[in-house]
């Protein structure tokens, strides 16, 4: 009797669970990127054990990937249990966000180093992860400055992820419009739950 | 508890998906209720600050302008001594896209208000002079169709 109930049990508990979903899988996949201090980092087996809360940005954007890094700025104020959490932004411009921009960048909103990291790489790296991440950036707005040299701005989306240990992205939200109690609530959900370990 | 996260992120999605679909967009001439004798009989500009941004690239700054006279006005140009260029532009989702696209003619009606506000209506400083870091200040010119210029000083603000 037992040897028949006991798969029941735990086949009930199983379909009890609301674990989410994966979104996006990089469990197997290497992403060769620089950080803000020019140092070498494979993504994301090097947050490996970390849950990531991760947002796209181009440091160039005057308005709504500033409101994104202040929401994550808010988020990392406001989780009251920091540990096996990190902050990560990826620049979809590589081309202007360069190691030392992204340094800037960081000083500027005054983002804290032991939690925040700021990714970019060459061009075709960068493609390749926002490709598999489902993130899509295009040149719109184009313009010179007084020294000659072309500017511009971008189309993108704008977007907020949670990637858990294992490498899944397990929740999206709009990025510069989702209160950060949102995130906190769902990321508490998943860390440590028992089904996320496998 | 998902679901009804959702659901509250859609609404929010929608109201601001409303708001750019409809010819008056969120802040937009908001008819203020203060008693005559608050009035001024000219234009009001408040709540302005800009965010702070490195040297060369681009920042924004956000404020909230009153009509206080008796016939309608409109916000012509802006310039930004901190920039080489400034514009009113207005930020929009679409698809789960942010874009943006330089601001229509904005007409504020007597005794309403219009906000440029984060994640809307603001003034894009493009290719900044210098650096403009927190507790910094900077010069902007509002051209008005009916009051003319006004010049106002406005703080660089580190807000979350």
């Amino acid at each position: 009797m037992l040897l028949i109930a006991l798969p029941c049990v735990v086949a009930m508990l199983i379909s009890c669970t609301d674990s989410p979903e994966v979104i996006h899988d990089l469990n197997d996949a290497n992403y060769n990127l620089v950080n803000q201090d020019s140092a070498a980092v494979d993504f994301p087996s090097d947050f490996e054990g970390n849950y990531l809360i991760i947002a796209y940005i181009y440091t160039h954007c005057p308005d709504i990937c500033n409101i994104t890094t202040a929401k994550m700025k808010n988020i990392s104020n406001q989780l009251q249990d920091t540990a096996n959490v990190q902050f990560v932004e990826i620049t979809f411009d590589p081309g202007r966000d360069t190691p030392a921009v992204l340094h800037d960048y960081m000083q500027t909103f005054k983002l804290p180093e032991r939690q925040f990291s700021m990714l970019t790489g060459k061009s075709g790296e960068i493609n390749r992860l926002l490709s598999s991440l489902d993130v899509e950036a295009e040149i719109a707005y184009r313009d010179t400055n007084s020294a000659g040299n072309a500017t511009y701005t971008m189309n993108h989306t704008d977007r907020i992820a949670v990637m858990d240990p294992q490498g899944r992205v397990r929740f999206e939200y709009p990025g510069s419009v989702t209160p950060p109690d949102y995130i906190i609530e769902d990321l508490n959900k998943i860390r440590g739950a028992w089904y996320d370990v496998f | 508890m998902m679901y009804s996260k959702s659901f509250g992120i859609l609404l929010i999605l929608s109201l601001i998906v409303s708001g750019c679909g409809s010819n008056e967009s969120p802040g937009e001439n908001k008819k203020q209720t203060l008693h005559p004798s608050l009035t001024s009989n000219s234009i009001e500009v408040s709540q302005s600050w800009a965010r702070p941004a490195s040297a060369g690239t681009n920042s924004a700054a956000y404020l909230h302008i009153f009509n206080g006279t008796d016939r309608p006005d409109t916000l012509l140009s802006v310039k930004a001594d901190a920039a080489e260029n400034a514009a009113v532009h207005e930020s929009y989702r679409e698809d789960g896209i942010s874009s943006m696209r330089p601001a229509r003619r904005l007409i504020i009606q007597p005794d309403s208000s219009l906000s440029l506000a984060p994640g809307g209506y603001h003034i894009m400083l493009m290719n900044l002079k210098k650096s403009m870091a927190e507790s910094d200040s900077l010069n902007l010119q509002l051209s008005f169709s009916e009051t003319g210029n006004r010049t106002i000083t406005i703080p660089v603000k580190l807000t979350y």
